[in-house]
């Protein structure tokens, strides 16, 4: 028997917003302010805990849209003006301001105050948990959800013209089918582990409320985000990999990376005592395409996740936010729906292949990074660590950067077809974690990549499905293989644990071209 | 000074500096970046020499991973950045 009364006065609203986090009350305070009428759907009672601490410099003209400078300064949030980068052993450390100052924040605060904005300028909040998305054929036309926990409660079905996925990590559009699957992308293995410290160093004056990022080897590294006066959260970062032989908990993997992170990192948490239990968050690096379509579209984490490094997902749900606000107002007002989505997408890319590539560059190039950072880039570099990348407009640092991660010397081989698959093969996976090595062979009109995994993963087969799509399409089905090897006990240290397509010209790698291959990097 | 004599030079260095004297197979092809030789510390060793030696000083957004994929790149972006009246 169904125990409440839905609370939800209407059946249909102009748009349905489901996740009031940041991304998601943005969206919703917009539409509303643009005089549509919204629901917006948020499963967890609020004030409740979140992860992602820190907003980069767009942050600051996106609260002030909203009206919220004042309550931002009146909860004392610390204000953030850069971000420190202490290098390995702290032998170097390189400062980049923010365009503009902007804060750490408490999440559960914040998003409360997000919410509670959205609510003043009369977007309509549920709490509620949704279990169907409704279509009518290709469309999404609304949700159905639960407000109650019992599974005999009433499912209220809500229609809207858009229904915009807020959801972050559970990826609603998604997990229904709706959305692409949820592909691993790039930093896929990784484990952070992280709480809050109470007595810990901070830097001088108001350098003190900046955020500290703290690396050591490739992948390893912390933050240090203070949150008010007394607290700073501080978690820790590695490869999964490193995790397994290390630490059996992670408990004791946060008891590690504070003594060998960092030795800056150590000094400050020497008489530091942690307030929080740890949490942890492992494999969280994904991507799901496509990530809008008619009547539906995803924002922030519902659709993307990359690497946390450089605090880009907060303020990046918050643009994405008001674009999808955009796009909405423009399908649902001038009936440009297909062009208005296609624009937002277009939008949302090259924000996060901007934040992307800026974060593999710092992983590939540790020793120049500090250097692109001084000079005639500095201000772009401003720019993009304020995550002030999502214009239509060419930042001269960025293109640099690009240029050095497309140059590699693996291939030995003119300029070419060849050539142009191995550079194809290059810029997509060999920045990729779990993916050590690539080579190509070519014979006789045959075609064949070969992968050299850390271990044997399906979901790593399943990023080459790119690559194989696109060989197929360019040279024919028979004529193009693609393989994996995986490390084995056996003679040359790889046994092949995959193979899909026609002709392979040689049967291991002895004599192929090398694409890359970290294997033994330093 | 020519090229060659420039990557002369930094062989010399990069053996007798960056590698401790054990080099025997480095060459002006040689993969430094890829081997790790070039890392955040010896960069810098290396910039302040090319400064001294050559009176190269090479700008920061010059300092990128392109130049320094081996010796031959090094020299030119030395050869690049030295005084022209350089004898």
């Amino acid at each position: 028997m169904a125990t409440l009364i839905p609370p939800a006065p209407r059946k249909a609203y102009d748009a349905i917003v489901v996740g009031c986090g940041p991304g998601g009350s943005t969206a919703a305070y917009h539409l509303a302010q643009r005089g549509f009428r919204v629901l917006a759907i948020e499963r967890h009672a609020f004030p409740r805990y979140h992860i992602g601490e820190s907003l980069t410099g767009v942050a600051a003209s996106l609260l002030s849209e909203m009206g919220l400078v004042d309550e931002m300064a009146r909860r004392a949030f610390p204000e953030k003006t850069g971000v420190k980068v202490v290098g390995r052993e702290a032998k170097s450390a390189f400062f980049v301001p923010s365009l503009v100052p902007t804060w750490q924040v408490r999440r559960d605060e914040f998003d409360q105050m997000l919410l509670d904005r959205a609510v003043a300028v009369g977007v309509e909040h549920v709490q509620g948990s949704v279990k169907r998305v409704l279509r009518d054929g290709d469309r999404v036309v609304g949700v159905a959800y639960r407000t109650g926990s019992r599974s005999d409660d009433l499912l209220q079905e809500v229609h809207a013209g858009m229904v915009v996925d807020a959801t972050g990590h559970t990826a609603l559009m998604s997990r229904h089918h709706v959305a692409g699957v949820r592909q691993v992308d790039a930093f896929g293995h990784q484990i952070a582990v992280f709480t809050q410290f109470e007595g810990a160093l901070r830097d001088e004056g108001s350098m003190g409320n900046n955020t500290v990022i703290f690396y050591a080897k490739k992948h390893h590294w912390a933050w240090f985000i203070p949150l008010s006066e007394t607290i700073v959260s501080v978690g820790a970062v590695v490869p999964t990999s490193t995790f397994k032989q290390i630490a059996d908990s992670p408990d004791a993997l946060m008891g590690w990376a504070t003594e060998n992170i960092n030795p800056e990192l150590t000094r400050r948490l020497r008489d530091a005592r942690a307030t929080e239990p740890v949490r942890t968050v492992r494999n969280y690096s994904y991507r799901i395409e496509p990530y809008a379509g008619p009547g539906w579209l995803c924002v922030g984490d519902a659709h993307r996740f990359a690497d946390p490094i450089f605090s880009f997902g907060v303020a990046f749900a918050m643009c994405e936010g008001v674009a999808a606000a955009k796009a909405t107002a423009q399908a649902l007002r001038d009936h440009r729906e297909a062009d208005a989505l296609a624009d937002y997408v277009t939008y949302c890319d090259r924000g996060h292949e901007a934040a992307y590539d800026l974060i593999r560059y710092f992983w590939r190039y540790p020793a120049f990074f500090p250097f692109q950072v001084q000079g005639a880039f500095r201000h772009d570099m401003m720019r993009l660590f304020s995550g002030d990348f999502f214009r239509d407009e060419e930042i001269p640092a960025l293109v640099a950067m690009r240029e050095s991660l497309e140059a590699f010397e693996g291939v030995e081989l003119e300029d070419g077809v060849a050539r142009s698959i191995a550079g194809r093969v290059h810029a997509a996976y060999s920045d990729f974690q779990g993916i050590a090595g690539a080579y190509l062979d070519v014979a006789e009109g045959a075609v064949c990549v070969s992968f050299v995994l850390d271990d044997d993963r399906l979901e790593l087969y399943e990023r080459m499905y790119e690559i194989e799509g696109s060989l197929y399409r360019e040279f024919g089905e028979r004529s193009v293989a693609v393989r994996a090897y995986a490390p084995s006990d056996e003679a040359d240290g790889l046994r092949l644990v995959r193979q899909v397509g026609g002709r392979v010209p040689r049967a291991s790698l002895d004599g192929a071209h090398r694409i890359f291959d970290h294997r033994g990097a330093p | 000074m020519k090229r060659d004599a420039i990557e002369a030079v930094l062989v010399d260095f990069v053996a007798r500096e960056l590698l401790d004297g054990d080099a025997r197979d480095l060459d002006e092809r040689t993969p430094l970046l890829e081997l790790g030789i070039i890392d955040s510390l010896t960069i810098v060793s290396l910039l302040s020499f090319l400064e001294e030696r050559f009176g190269a000083r090479i700008a920061p957004e010059r300092v990128r991973p392109e130049h320094f994929v081996n010796i031959a790149a090094i020299a030119a972006l030395a050869e690049r950045a030295a005084p022209d009246d350089e004898s």
